[in-house]
């Protein structure tokens, strides 16, 4: 046995596994499937501390409007940055602009992942929302300081679908979530779902 | 599956889907002033020989394209309802070993009976002098955006 194997069996046997080994004088014995276990969570955990980057493909589900975009993650244990870059159609006609695509949306996010498995990813962040309506005005943008939250599942260890939701906490005038054309309310909740890919 | 697909697009238009509206309240009341004539004053730059006349053509040019204004001219004897004075100036300005140009624009827009409508200063700049003015102007046209909700 050498010093690798007993330190696995140790480190990560007696957390992962504890009830699975025995002690017995100052010999650590423990079975094949423990070993082959402790040294796959020892690759996971090893794994789990490099950076990592996921690129996807996220659809907003918003009324009256089609918005589908890429992202693209990076980070590292808990500290990730999340970017985002759509494109804005409106799906309703319009009296007022006779143009269907009205620009693009961008949006950057410091995001903090307290939960982190092997399947499951929760994470929660604060950023920025912007769509810079370029159809209607070269310099017409809105803004909004957002927040969100998002779950991921690893259908394989590479390939991931997510839904997040975010909210408004403050935004330009010319841009309201949660409020229809006709000045109705709706949910200021915006979300989308996606599909990943870990690099 | 084709019917579970068209719940599941209806339900999101209904609850899961939020609604997000884009709008711009307009400045001045294009109803009743829909026709402006653009009076534009600049520096002479080295990239565009008579700067004024290309900066005037340019503002119409914006306006026409995004503005709420149903007509717009930049010929003086045209009766309007409005007229937009513009008056921009250029500096020059060293950025590390960049030379960097600030543009300032004063602009009024003030109606045929000479009652001021709106007015303000705007700042930018540029790479060099024509881009800074191009900048200024360009705020402005997105000042008179027309009117919308989408």
């Amino acid at each position: 046995m050498n010093l690798k194997r007993l330190l696995i069996g140790v480190g990560l046997g007696v957390s992962l596994s504890g009830s699975a080994y025995a002690t017995e004088g100052t010999r650590t014995e423990y079975t094949a499937r423990d070993e082959i276990s402790a040294e796959e969570d020892l690759r996971v955990s090893k794994r789990r501390s490099r950076a990592e980057a996921m690129v996807g493909a996220q659809y907003f589900w918003i009324q009256g409007k089609a918005l589908p975009g890429m992202t693209l993650r990076a980070g590292k244990d808990w500290y990730w940055l999340d970017l985002e870059a759509g494109f804005i159609w409106s799906t309703e006609p319009s009296s007022e602009v006779d143009k269907s695509f009205l620009g693009n949306q961008f949006g950057a996010f410091a995001v903090a992942a307290p939960l982190r498995t092997r399947h499951v990813e929760l994470r929660a962040g604060l950023g920025a929302d912007a769509y810079w309506l370029w159809q209607i005005h070269s310099e017409k943008a809105e803004l909004a300081l957002a927040a969100k939250v998002a779950v991921h599942g690893w259908v394989t260890p590479r390939i991931g679908v997510f839904a997040s939701a975010r909210a408004h906490l403050l935004s330009t005038e010319g841009l309201e979530l949660g409020t229809n054309r006709n000045g109705t309310q709706g949910s200021p909740v915006l979300l989308t779902t996606g599909v990943e890919w870990k690099f | 599956m084709k019917t579970k697909l068209l719940l599941g697009l209806v339900l999101c238009s209904h609850v899961g889907c939020a609604p997000m509206t884009f709008s711009n309240e307009p400045v001045i009341n294009f109803e009743q002033y829909r026709s402006v004539k653009v009076s534009v004053d600049a520096p002479e730059t080295r990239e565009v020989p008579n700067t004024s006349t290309y900066a005037r053509r340019y503002l119409r040019d914006q306006l026409q394209l995004s503005s709420g204004f149903s007509s717009v001219t930049i010929e003086p004897s045209q009766n309007t309802d409005v007229t937009i004075v513009v008056d921009v100036s250029t500096f020059p300005r060293l950025e590390g070993d960049q030379l960097q140009y600030d543009a300032r624009a004063t602009f009024a827009t003030i109606t045929s009976r000479g009652v001021v409508l709106d007015e303000g200063i705007i700042e930018d700049d540029g790479y060099n002098a024509t881009e800074s003015i191009e900048d200024v102007l360009d705020e402005i046209a997105l000042r008179y955006t027309k009117p919308y909700r989408l």
